[in-house]
C-alpha cells in the first residue's frame, strides 16, 4: 500500500516571498507625467505602471521577530522574469530556499498568467519527497504564518477592488514630500478597513503603508527602504510591524542583479528539481 | 577534471554492478509463521568502509622496495593533499541529528523506539553541470539496551515461539522469540552523479525515483521497493529503498521524456523478524532474481503540460516487489486417514508490465488529480479449499487495474487533500483470496499557526472494505531555525486478520498505538 502524505515544507512562506518579489520588482524610473488634478486612483495607477526591468536575480532574506525578540530567518534565492504579457504571461518566478537547513533546496515556481481570471500556476518541489507537485493558489486575504503580510498586501490586489482617495501631501522621509492615498476595499469581507499609502511625490516610490483592521483599529505599519540598480529603484528592505501582536517581519533584498537575460528554460520543473539556480 | 571524475565514478559503478556488490545480501531467513501471500523480500544493508588510516612518510636510506613504497606513499600523499585542497574544501555538507522516541500505550506499554540518527548529505560540484551527491545514515536504537526485547515486541495474535530444531541449542533466554534486533548500523542511502546537458540530464547511481502525481499512492510510483521496517510510518526518504540505476531525461519543449535502466533488482523489505512491525515475512527458498542484463528493470515516462493539464504517461517493465508463493498441496482428501495435507512453497519473483497515466489540473484554489495503471502479469493466491474447476489451490495469473482520484485545496489557511483509490482484479473468480476490489481513502490536513512556528497536521487513511483505519495527528514546533520538535500519535484500528496467512494491513497493529516525539537538529 505504502500510503503517505506530503509535508508541505514552507510552501506558504515561499509563496509570500514570491509575491514579495512581484512587489519589490515595482522598480521605478522618474516618469514625466502631468501632476494637474491627480486623483488617488491616478497615483496608484502610476505606481502600478512603473517599469520593472526584464529580469532579476536576488537573495531574499525574511527575518521574523516575535514580540519577545526571538528571531527566525528564511533565506531564498529568487529568479524573476518579466514577460509583459508575451506568451500569455505577466511574469515567472523561481525560488530556492537556502536557509533554514531542513528546508534547503525546497523550490517554488510561479507562472503569473496575463489572461484575466486565470489563476497563477504554482509548483512546489520538496527534496524530502523528491517530486514536484501542483499546489492550489493561496487565499489573497490569508495572513499566512511566517510573515506579517497577506498576499493581497504584496501587490496582488487589483486596483479596481478598492476606492482610492488622495488625502493630501505630507512631509515624509529625507525631507521629501509624499502623496497620502487612502484605499478602502469595496467588498465587506476584506481583511482591512483601509490602507494608507505614503508615496514619494518626485518618483512614485511607496515608502510607508498603514493598515487598519476591520474594526478600524491600527493593525500594522510597513516601511520600505529602496536601493538603485542602474536606472531602476528596487526594494532594499521592508519592515512590517504588527501593532497588535508586537510581531514584525523584515524583508531584505541583497545580491541583486537586473537584466541578466534569463531564458525561458530557467522557469521549468527541470530547474525546480535541481534545487538550485544558475 | 570533470571527465576524470566522471570516468572514475562510472568505472566504480560498473565494477560494483559486475561484481554484484550492489546486490550484497544477507542470508535469507525463514519465518516460523506460515508466510503471507506473495512476500519474500531480501534484507540488504550497505556498509560504509572506515576511512583510510593516515599515511606515514618513510624514513631516508631505504631499500629499492622501500623506495618504491616511498614513491607510492609520496604519490598518495600528493593525492590526498590535492583532494583536500581541490575537493574537500568545496564539499557541501548538510544533514541532521535526530532523536525519535516512541511509546506504545496499549498493553504492554513500552518505549518501542529511542532511535538516534545522524544523516549526512555531502555533495560536490565538479562543474556547474556535473555534481556528485550522497546520503549516509547512521543510527543507534537505545530502546533495546534499556528494555526487555519481549516487551518492545510482544507476541502478536498469530505469533508463536518456534521450538529449536533437533540438535540446535535452546533459544536465548533473553530473546525467547528470537527477535531480529536492528540496533545500530550505517547505510549508504543514496549516492549518485548528476550530469546536465543542454537538453538532457543524467543521474547515475543509487537513487529514489518518484513517478506518481498524487502524493502518497503507489499507482505510477512503483519504481523503488519499500522498506516496511516501521510499517509505512517513516518518511519517503526512509521508506523507499534506493536502487542503483541510470536515469536519463530529455527535454523537448514542454515535454520531458525519461528513461530508466535498473540493474539493481530487489523486492519489498519486510520488518525484521518478529519485531514490533513485522507482518508479512520472507518465504523459504526464495531465490533472488539472477543478476543478468536481461533481468534488469526498465521504464519510460513522458510528462508535461497540455491544455492546462499536467500529465504523465509511464511504462515500467519490472519485477513484482511481492514475489508469488506458488504453493502446491499434497495429501488432500486423506484427512480421514489421519494424514494432514502438506503445503509446499516454491516462491519466485515474477515479471510485471505496468502501463500508467497521471493527470493534474489546477482550478485556482482547487487542484484535481488522478492516476490510473494497468498491471499485466500479477499472480494471486487462491483459497485452500478451492475447487479444481476454479483453478485449484495455488496461484492464478490475473491482470489488475488501480487508480486514485484526489482533490487538494486551501481552506482557512489550511492545506487539505482528499483521495480515493481502488485496486480491481480483472477476470476475477471467487477462489482468489483477495477481494475483487480493494478500496482506500485518505484525508490530509495541515495548517501553519503562530507565524509558522507551530504546524498541526492530520493524516487519516481507511481501507474501506476491511474497515481498517490509521490516524496520524501530529504537531511540529519549530523552536529555532535549526531545532524542531515533533509530537504525534499513530492510532491503528481494525481486526488483525482472518487467519495467520492473511494479516490485515492496519488492523494487525490494533494494539500498537503509540505516541512519539522527535527532536531534530539540522545543519
Amino acid at each position: 500500500m505504502g500510503i503517505n502524505k506530503s509535508v508541505y515544507v514552507l510552501p506558504v512562506i515561499l509563496f509570500v516571498i514570491s509575491i514579495i518579489g512581484q512587489a519589490f520588482c515595482l522598480t521605478l524610473v522618474v516618469p514625466s507625467i502631468s501632476l494637474a488634478a491627480l486623483t488617488g486612483l491616478d497615483i496608484m495607477k502610476k505606481v502600478e505602471e512603473l517599469p520593472q526591468g526584464d529580469d532579476q536575480k536576488s537573495t531574499v532574506t525574511l527575518t521574523l521577530i516575535s514580540a519577545q525578540g526571538q528571531e527566525k530567518k528564511i533565506v531564498t534565492s529568487r529568479y524573476w522574469k518579466n514577460y509583459r504579457g508575451k506568451g500569455g504571461f505577466y511574469s515567472k518566478t523561481l525560488f530556492f530556499t537556502d536557509f533554514p537547513p531542513d528546508a534547503k533546496r525546497t523550490g517554488f515556481l510561479i507562472w503569473d498568467y496575463s489572461e484575466e481570471g486565470k489563476t497563477d500556476g504554482l509548483w512546489l518541489y520538496l527534496p524530502s519527497l523528491r517530486k514536484v507537485s501542483v499546489i492550489s493558489s493561496r487565499d489573497q486575504n490569508d495572513a499566512f504564518m511566517g510573515s506579517d503580510l497577506t498576499f493581497a498586501d504584496m501587490g496582488q490586489r487589483r486596483l479596481d477592488e478598492d476606492t482610492h482617495e488622495l488625502k493630501g501631501e505630507k512631509p515624509c522621509e529625507d525631507k521629501k514630500v509624499c502623496y497620502v492615498v487612502e484605499s478602502k476595499p469595496k467588498e465587506a469581507s476584506a481583511a482591512y478597513s483601509k490602507r494608507i499609502f505614503w508615496i514619494l511625490k518626485d518618483d512614485w516610490r511607496t515608502v510607508k503603508i498603514e493598515y487598519s483592521d476591520q474594526k478600524k483599529d491600527p493593525l500594522k505599519v510597513q516601511t520600505i527602504k529602496w536601493q538603485k540598480s542602474g536606472d531602476l529603484w528596487v526594494w532594499k528592505d521592508a519592515t512590517v510591524k504588527n501593532l497588535q501582536t508586537g510581531h514584525s517581519t523584515i524583508f531584505g533584498i541583497s545580491n541583486l542583479k537586473v537584466n541578466s537575460s534569463f531564458g525561458d528554460d530557467l522557469f521549468t520543473d527541470r530547474m525546480l528539481k535541481r534545487g538550485e539556480g544558475p | 577534471m570533470s571527465s576524470l571524475f566522471l570516468s572514475i565514478f562510472l568505472s566504480i559503478f560498473l565494477l560494483l554492478v559486475q561484481n554484484g556488490i550492489v546486490w550484497a545480501e544477507e542470508p535469507t531467513e525463514v519465518s516460523p509463521l506460515p508466510p503471507a501471500e506473495g512476500t519474500a523480500p531480501v534484507i540488504i544493508e550497505e556498509k560504509i568502509e572506515p576511512a583510510e588510516a593516515p599515511i606515514l612518510l618513510p624514513m631516508q636510506g631505504t631499500t629499492p622496495e622501500v623506495a618504491e613504497e616511498q614513491t607510492t606513499t609520496k604519490f598518495s600523499h600528493r593525492l590526498i593533499t590535492w583532494m583536500r585542497e581541490e575537493i574537500v574544501k568545496d564539499i557541501e555538507l548538510r544533514g541532521f541529528l535526530k532523536n525519535e522516541t516512541a511509546y506504545r500505550f496499549i498493553t504492554p506499554p513500552a518505549f518501542t523506539k529511542i532511535l538516534n540518527i545522524l544523516q549526512v548529505e555531502p555533495s560536490y560540484s565538479f562543474s556547474p553541470d556535473v555534481k556528485l551527491s550522497g546520503r549516509i545514515w547512521a543510527y543507534y536504537d537505545l530502546a533495546y539496551d534499556i528494555q526487555d526485547i519481549g516487551t518492545i515486541a510482544p507476541m502478536k495474535t498469530f505469533g508463536f515461539i518456534q521450538p529449536p530444531d533437533p540438535g540446535q541449542p535452546e533459544p536465548d533466554i533473553e530473546n525467547l522469540k528470537d527477535i531480529k534486533v536492528d540496533k545500530y548500523g550505517i547505510n549508504l542511502k543514496e549516492f549518485y552523479l548528476d550530469i546536465f546537458f543542454t537538453d538532457m540530464d543524467f543521474r547515475i547511481g543509487k537513487q529514489i525515483i518518484r513517478w506518481g502525481i498524487v502524493e502518497g499512492w503507489r499507482i505510477l510510483d512503483e519504481v523503488n521497493p519499500l522498506d516496511f521496517k516501521e510499517h509505512i510510518l517513516r518518511d519517503v526518504s526512509d521508506r523507499y529503498i534506493p536502487l542503483w540505476m541510470v536515469k536519463g531525461d530529455y527535454y523537448l519543449g514542454p515535454l520531458t521524456l525519461e528513461g530508466l535502466w535498473i540493474p539493481d533488482v530487489r523486492g519489498h523489505e519486510p520488518a525484521p523478524l518478529r519485531t514490533e512491525w513485522s507482518q508479512f515475512q520472507k518465504l523459504p527458498d526464495l531465490e533472488p532474481v539472477p543478476r543478468k542484463l536481461e533481468n534488469s528493470e526498465a521504464g519510460l515516462r513522458a510528462s508535461g503540460m497540455v491544455g492546462g493539464y499536467e500529465f504523465a504517461i509511464a511504462y515500467l517493465y519490472h519485477w513484482d516487489d511481492f514475489p508469488a508463493a506458488f504453493r502446491s498441496i499434497a495429501g488432500l482428501g486423506l484427512g480421514n486417514l489421519g494424514i494432514s495435507p502438506t503445503v509446499t512453497f516454491t516462491p519466485r519473483y515474477r515479471r510485471l508490465q505496468s502501463y500508467g497515466l497521471g493527470l493534474a489540473k489546477s482550478l485556482g484554489k482547487i487542484v484535481l488529480e488522478g492516476e490510473f495503471a494497468y498491471v499485466d502479469g500479477k499472480f494471486w493466491g487462491t483459497c485452500t479449499d478451492c475447487t479444481p474447476e476454479g483453478g485449484g489451490f495455488g496461484e492464478l495469473p490475473r491482470d489488475y487495474i488501480k487508480h486514485v482520484v484526489g482533490v487538494k485545496t486551501v481552506l482557512y489557511g489550511a492545506d487539505i487533500s482528499m483521495n480515493y483509490s481502488q485496486d480491481i482484479i480483472l477476470d476475477y473468480i471467487s477462489d482468489i483470496q483477495q477481494q475483487r476490489h480493494e478500496d482506500a481513502a485518505s484525508l490530509f490536513m495541515r495548517k501553519e499557526i503562530r507565524y509558522g512556528s507551530m504546524v498541526p497536521q492530520l493524516l487519516a487513511i481507511t481501507l474501506v472494505n476491511r474497515h481498517e483505519y490509521l490516524f496520524r495527528p501530529k504537531l511540529e514546533y519549530r523552536y529555532t531555525d535549526k531545532i524542531t520538535f515533533l509530537f504525534g500519535l499513530d492510532i491503528f484500528t481494525g481486526e488483525p486478520g482472518p487467519d495467520p496467512g492473511r494479516l490485515n494491513f492496519f488492523g494487525y497493529f490494533d494494539e500498537d498505538d503509540r505516541a512519539y516525539m522527535e527532536v531534530k537538529y539540522s545543519f
